[in-house]
């Protein structure tokens, strides 16, 4: 007896751990036939795989199950890919298949570039055959899911796009059995209904869950369609035989309404454009005609006799205002020189100077007689004076000129400064000139006072003469 | 030849509707063309962007769906 003992949970536990920590395990692929096959409600299926000496159960869960391109049936030779695992519940391994192929289709790759030669060489992806995709299309065909996102990326793009656009659905099958007939029977649905063109894609996936649009039927039928097809299959990477024959392949739903569906705003946009572009270019042209219009008016009426005349008339003014600024120019030049002449002369006064000569004049013509007769009467009284006097004349004037000795001698050694003893001053002006009489001086004026022992210099306060003088000058 | 005129517009499919527009425009744009072909021109150019707009068809669309027997009726 083993020393050690252990629950069968434990054991089975045990034994799955080792089947999971088996690399081969985890991906392998079992050729077999079908047997006991048993399609639950659940969506799982449950069969075994057996060739000639043994069996081993398989189940295929929904997940997987839903994604089978055609029906199993008792005794089909099948490839199964999957893991084998234990149940620990029953204490029994089987495989869990994730993807079971028929036997003799050989593997989905190959297969699809066996289609895509042998298609290429029938000529269904030539260029030639394409067909281009409408410039306006109004009416646009979608053979898709009823439901999922790529049904509403499409709607959603085609609304925002151009609301005006009409889309038509098909629904159809997009993976699984019977997807390529709901495919082919889509795309003829709407080639009969009469769309511009026609959408037909589906979501991404797996390559099995793409396999309808690599089935050479589905390509047939868009080769056929002699309505536009745009394909868009599952993701930007992906492509299928679908995608080859299609007029035109968009890689993704949404990138194939856009191709599909004309932006309404953008066209509106141009419209609009060619409207204004319209309006402007008439515009120009209306104008550029009004101006030459306007021009052969000008010339035409630059040359009327009437506009002749009236340029003369025009250079005529022209000429009288330029012979009137001049003379006006003139003037107020010479009056400007009169001006400064005037300035000039302005301070002499003219009339006191004429006045002044006349005042001569009248003098020396009253005293022109006069005087000659004074001095006749002079003469003659000098005559008889001088006859008066002529014996004396002699003594007298040696009286005289011993007088004059006598004077000379007792003047001698006496400087003039002597007589200005006793309060006598000799007064000169600032020019040391004698000051003889009050005329002479202004008030304010400096004057110098000589005394006999010095010199004052003086303001001049007051200057009067004497009322006698005054009155004496004035007759 | 109006009616001629007429007549090809009515065929112009929107793509060729905005290409005869193009093409106005260069004549019209030429400012030294006689003004009787300018003011034809440019009626042409109206007619052609009034058919452009008829085309558009501004009717906003319901979703149809396309039944086996070849009905539709809205998605």
């Amino acid at each position: 007896m083993a020393k050690n003992i252990y629950s069968v949970s434990q054991v089975n536990s045990y034994i799955k751990n080792m089947f999971a920590q088996d690399y081969l395990m985890k991906n392998i692929s079992v050729r077999g036939e079908v047997s006991g096959l048993k399609a639950h409600s659940s969506g799982h299926i449950y069969f075994n795989l057996k060739d000639e000496k043994a069996l081993i159960p398989c189940v295929m869960f929904r997940s997987h199950a839903a994604l089978l391109r055609f029906r199993m049936k008792e005794g089909m030779q099948v490839v199964a890919n999957g893991e084998v695992g234990v149940y620990e519940r029953d204490g029994k391994y089987q495989l869990y298949v994730r993807a079971l192929e028929e036997e003799g289709k050989g593997n989905l790759a190959e297969e699809f570039e066996r289609l895509k030669k042998r298609l290429e060489e029938m000529g269904l992806f030539a260029a030639e055959y394409k067909k281009p995709i409408p410039f306006y299309a109004k009416t646009i065909g979608v053979v898709t899911a009823p439901t999922g996102s790529v049904i509403h990326d499409i709607i959603n793009v085609t609304t925002r796009r151009n609301p005006y656009v009409q889309l038509i659905l098909c629904p159809a099958a997009v993976q699984g059995e019977g997807a390529k007939e709901s495919i082919v029977r889509g795309i003829r649905q709407l080639e009969q209904y009469g769309v511009d063109v026609i959408i037909v894609g589906r979501g991404g996936g797996s390559i099995e869950d793409l396999w309808a649009f690599n089935e050479e039927e589905v390509a047939q039928a868009i080769f056929e369609c002699t309505i536009p097809v745009i394909s868009a299959v599952g993701h930007e990477t992906d492509f299928t035989i679908a995608d080859f024959v299609a007029d035109l392949r968009a890689p993704t739903p949404s990138a194939a309404a856009e191709l599909a569906v004309r932006d309404v705003h953008e066209l509106e946009e141009r419209m609009e454009n060619f409207r204004r572009k319209l309006q402007y270019s008439i515009d120009a042209v209306h104008k550029n005609y009004v101006y030459r219009l306007d021009g052969y008016r000008n010339r035409l009426e630059k040359n009327s006799p009437r506009m002749q005349l009236d340029n003369m008339r025009e250079r005529t003014m022209v000429l009288e205002e330029k012979f009137t600024q001049f003379l006006e120019w003139r003037l107020a030049q010479e009056r400007m020189r009169y001006q400064r002449i005037w300035d000039r002369l302005y301070p002499m006064p003219d009339g006191w100077l004429k006045r002044q000569r006349m005042h001569y004049e009248s003098l020396r013509e009253r005293f022109l007689p006069t005087a000659g007769r004074i001095l006749q009467n002079r003469r003659q009284q000098y005559g008889r004076i001088a006859e008066r006097f002529r014996p004396d004349m002699d003594k007298v004037l040696q009286e005289k000129k011993t007088q004059y000795r006598i004077l000379l001698e007792r003047m001698k050694g006496r400087s003039p400064l002597e007589r200005l003893s006793g309060g006598y001053a000799y007064l000169a002006d600032e020019k040391k000139k004698a000051v003889t009489g009050v005329a002479q001086v202004k008030v304010g004026d400096i004057v110098h006072l000589r005394l006999r022992d010095g010199r004052i210099a003086a303001k001049v306060t007051e200057a009067k003469a004497d009322q006698a003088d005054v009155d004496r000058r004035r007759s | 030849m109006a009616v001629m005129a007429e007549e090809k517009q009515k065929e112009r499919s929107l793509e060729e509707n905005f290409a005869f527009l193009e093409e106005t425009l260069k004549k019209l744009e030429d400012s030294e063309i006689p003004l009787e072909t300018a003011f034809g021109l440019y009626e042409e150019g109206m007619r052609a962007l009034k058919a452009c707009n008829d085309q558009i068809d501004k009717v906003e669309k319901k979703i149809q769906l396309l039944q086996e027997n070849g009905e539709t009726n809205d998605f």
